[in-house]
């Protein structure tokens, strides 16, 4: 049966319920890109006489244990940990997405080799992985993305290599040969494109997980570290006071996290709906 | 005087599946098309199949066949809506039916036979097993009853080495045997009434033409009545005694099989006649029909569907359904009927 | 000298080793094609007909030359197209002149492209055509094919059966191919738009002087468009001919075969 075809400029058509999905991400960024300056206090400044104190009027989400607003804290972290999950994320995405089309493309021995390095690679606990890492390259933001953007590396490795190796030799795929493309050409601007909706799941995934990476490392005391803002130093901070009763210092960042992390889960959902030609009509 | 494999039951008892004006639609997907009713997609549809006779249901794909038997074995999508009209069998009015009801007639009334014989079956299951299932579902078997029974089944429909298929998974088997095996399953309903549509597609020639063989065979054994659906007009014609021609989800012409072919009385059936390969005609005498099934989904749908192809269009086609000529009351398939404007 | 000249053609396959045995080479083969010789004269079809497994898609894959053969010679108008191995044959000189038609429609067009793009394809990339004139091509290629030009902007799946294989036409013919091999492209098409289709390419037969190597397990569309038979069972030609010949009086048992099963819309049988 024909569905009822409608064309429309942007395809996926656009109107608030095809917009609704971005709109936290949409917010998480323009928080990023603003971030301090809209901090209505310094971020550093500590106070110590106004220590832990719970939410009010003038400290929104309350202080720390050393008098800082802990909203101004939380949105100066959001630039930090984003552009440590985005770094982290596009770095292994890239590669693994690369090595492991090309691998799946060529087939053969190397492919089985690299098959069998990405098992190796899985079968270390990826979290104990960064840590090494970490610890061997030394305390500082770029370690932290490094770290995350290696353990990432196995996944984008096998998608790409399983999606790109069951599609070689498809029909649309010989067609593209018998039009007079090349195989260089195939494995770029045939192969690659239709990996974009798989893709696209995939890295909304990883941007959770690197977020939830760089702020394990930080809360175990190991890459960022206080007084730097970053949410998972936040939650460290935080976590010493639940006990005593003051659970606005540990509970906002952890807030945080979770809104940053279902916002990408959103925002990928909708991005492989806008990449897959069926949902065009 | 015909070559027919079964002459028509007489004298026409209580039909065993009476399908009277149906129309099923499908609900609107957006709730923009709420306002509006929703469009059948079979509409007003009636047919009767006898005991133990074989109906050619016959159209284009798209064309609701495969909807029309999805009916008949309750097995519509939650999105499809029965819209109007009865469907009974052996008696049984199905429309208000019970899940329980369903079970038994699917136990031991209707069984149906699909396109797509090796994605019919568990691919993870050997077809012994999948064979003993059906049995013991439907009465308390032994293990080795079932077994034996299983066995007694594929000799039936003709498989080789039958003891060793047993254990067969079906990616081990042809696309030929898998057909096999499914009418197997059907038959261990032993159903008064087999759904059949397009058995054949995709199967090699030979084995298309042994398939339909094994199932005239096995119909007029069992005096099992079968409803055929294909695209075919061949092998409508050699396998079927009575036939009924659908387009775009309305019934346009039905009746004995040898009078609809050589007689068409409707354009459409003449169409299709006339783009069938025959013996004797070059590529030149044949005709494609020009366009394709209307979009069911568009708001100036015509009455008669097939008005935009039709070579004898009139003027009313577009607001008025036809009247079926000749006129009956409660038409047998014994009578040659078609709708159409340019008989009356 | 005919135009498309298939001697010798070979291919195997090495059969999956049992456990605990290595590949060696006494390892079984399946030998999909066994010694597979053909003749395509200009303007002329050719029907190559066998049941499934009988290494007739195969065979067409090889003369695509999107696959090597184990031994054998391919030659399209004296020029031998095995030289060049199948990964390098998309630049090759006489790529434009041979191509192929999928069964499966819709799954030989690239799920992102409009039917636009797709016909463009091969003559961006073999003719190296832009712009308007690329545009102008495509209408034509379209028009050859019937394809309404209202169903350029569609993307496959909103295509039917009958227009993507309209749409897979217009691709292959769109650069004049001498050659077009089309396998078994009306199988899954109903009966009145494999009639369309059929009569189009006769049309493009008799009209542009393409040959037609026309792959397919049903003898009675073989009959209609081919005026050459091959019959392949088990990887080898066991029956050529005229069509005439083949089909009134054929000589191997297993054509008999075939032709018992093709059935009668009138009469007896």
């Amino acid at each position: 049966m024909n569905a009822r075809t409608e064309t429309s400029p942007t395809g996926a058509g656009f109107s608030l319920r095809t917009a609704l999905p971005w709109l936290p991400l949409a917010a998480l960024l323009a928080l990023a890109v603003a971030g301090p300056a809209l901090a209505p206090q310094d971020p550093l400044h500590t106070a110590v006489e106004q220590a832990l104190r719970p939410p009010s009027a003038r400290h929104w989400f309350g202080t720390d244990v050393l008098g800082r607003d802990l909203f101004s804290r939380v949105l100066a972290a959001t630039r930090l940990d984003l552009l440590m999950a985005f770094g982290a994320v596009s770095a292994s995405a890239t590669v693994g997405t690369l090595l492991g089309a090309a691998s799946g493309f060529v087939g053969g021995r190397l492919d089985r080799w690299m098959g069998r390095l990405v098992d190796v690679l899985m079968a270390f606990p990826l979290f104990v992985v960064a840590l090494a890492l970490v610890a061997a390259l030394g305390n500082s933001v770029g370690s932290v993305v490094w770290a995350t953007a290696v353990i990432n590396l196995p996944f984008y490795l096998r998608l790409a290599r399983a999606e790109v190796a069951s599609r070689r030799d498809a029909a649309w795929v010989q067609a593209a040969r018998l039009a007079g493309l090349g195989e260089a050409r195939v494995l770029l601007q045939v192969l690659l494109p239709s990996l974009w909706p798989v893709l696209a799941v995939q890295v909304s995934l990883n941007l959770g997980w690197a977020i939830l990476n760089g702020a394990g490392l930080s809360f175990l005391g190991l890459g960022v570290r206080p007084p730097t803002p970053e949410w998972g130093v936040l939650v460290s901070e935080g976590a010493q006071h639940i006990l005593s009763g003051q659970w606005w210092a540990a509970l906002f960042p952890g807030l945080a996290l979770f809104a940053a992390i279902f916002s990408f889960s959103l925002a990928g959902d909708a991005c492989r709906d806008l990449l897959d030609p069926r949902q065009r009509s | 005087m015909s070559a027919n494999p079964h002459p028509p039951i007489s004298p026409p008892a209580s039909p065993l599946l009476e399908v009277r004006d149906l129309s099923i639609g499908f609900a609107a997907a957006q709730a923009a098309q709420a306002g509006r009713p929703v469009l059948p997609t079979i509409e007003r549809l009636s047919l009767h199949v006898q005991p133990g006779q074989t109906l050619g249901l016959v159209g284009e794909s798209g064309s609701g066949k495969s909807l029309l038997a999805l009916a008949v074995m309750g097995l519509l999508p939650p999105t499809a809506r029965i819209l109007g009209g009865s469907l009974q069998v052996a008696g049984q009015n199905l429309l208000n039916a019970t899940p329980g009801q369903w079970q038994q007639l699917r136990r031991h009334t209707l069984a149906m036979v699909f396109q797509n014989p090796r994605q019919a079956l568990n691919p993870v299951r050997p077809i012994g097993l999948q064979l003993q299932d059906a049995l013991q579902s439907r009465a308390p078997l032994s293990r080795a009853q079932a077994q034996a029974q299983a066995l007694a089944l594929l000799e039936q429909v003709e498989i080789d080495q039958a003891p060793a298929r047993l254990k067969a998974y079906p990616h081990e088997l042809s696309g030929g045997m898998c057909q096999r095996v499914l009418l197997a399953l059907a038959l261990s309903r032993e159903p008064r009434l087999l759904l059949a549509d397009e058995p054949t597609t995709g199967l090699d020639i030979t084995t298309q033409a042994a398939i339909l063989k094994l199932l005239t065979r096995l119909a007029n054994e069992r005096h099992m009545a079968t409803l055929l659906i294909t695209h075919n007009l061949t092998m409508a014609r050699q396998h079927c005694s009575h036939l009924a021609v659908m387009h775009a989800g309305q019934l346009v012409e039905a009746g004995p099989a040898d009078q609809v072919l050589q007689q068409p009385l409707h354009p459409y059936t003449r169409g299709l006649r006339a783009a069938t390969p025959q013996r004797g005609l070059a590529l030149a005498d044949l005709q494609a029909m020009p366009g394709g099934l209307p979009d069911l989904g568009r708001a100036d749908l015509p009455a008669c569907r097939f008005a935009e192809r039709c070579p004898q269009v009139q003027t009313r086609c577009d607001t008025q359904f036809p009247e079926w000529r000749p006129q009956a009351s409660a038409p047998s398939e014994a009578l040659h009927r078609a709708a159409c404007w340019s008989l009356i | 000298m005919a135009l498309l000249e298939v001697q010798s053609l070979v291919k195997t396959y090495p059969l999956p080793v049992a456990p605990g045995q290595r590949a060696g080479r006494d390892t079984a083969v399946l030998r999909a094609v066994d010694g597979v010789s053909l003749r395509l004269e200009a303007g002329q079809a050719l029907g190559l007909v066998g049941e499934s497994g009988s290494g007739k898609s195969t065979t067409a894959a090889l003369v695509a030359r999107l696959a090597d053969p184990d031994s054998g010679q391919i030659r399209l108008d004296g020029e031998d197209l095995v030289r060049v191995p199948a990964r390098r044959a998309a630049r090759a000189p006489w790529r434009a002149q041979v191509q192929l038609v999928f069964q499966d429609a819709a799954g030989s067009l690239n799920p992102r492209h409009t039917a636009q793009e797709a016909i463009a394809q091969p003559l961006q990339h073999l003719a190296g055509l832009s712009g308007q004139a690329l545009q102008r091509r495509v209408l034509e290629a379209a028009a050859l094919a019937q394809l309404p030009e209202a169903l350029l902007q569609r993307l496959p799946h909103q295509l039917s059966g009958g227009q993507a294989a309209r749409v897979g036409l217009a691709r292959a013919i769109g650069l004049r191919p001498r050659l077009l091999i089309l396998d078994e492209p009306t199988s899954a098409l109903d009966v009145s738009v494999q009639m369309g289709l059929l009569q189009r390419l006769d049309s493009l037969r008799r009209e542009l002087g393409v040959s037609l190597l026309f792959v397919s397990h049903d003898l009675e569309v073989v009959r209609l468009l081919c005026q050459q038979v091959a019959v392949m069972r088990r990887g080898r030609i066991v029956e050529n001919g005229t069509t005439e010949q083949v089909m009134e009086s054929p000589r191997h048992p297993y054509t008999a075969q075939l032709m018992a099963a093709l059935g009668e819309l009138d009469g007896a049988d």
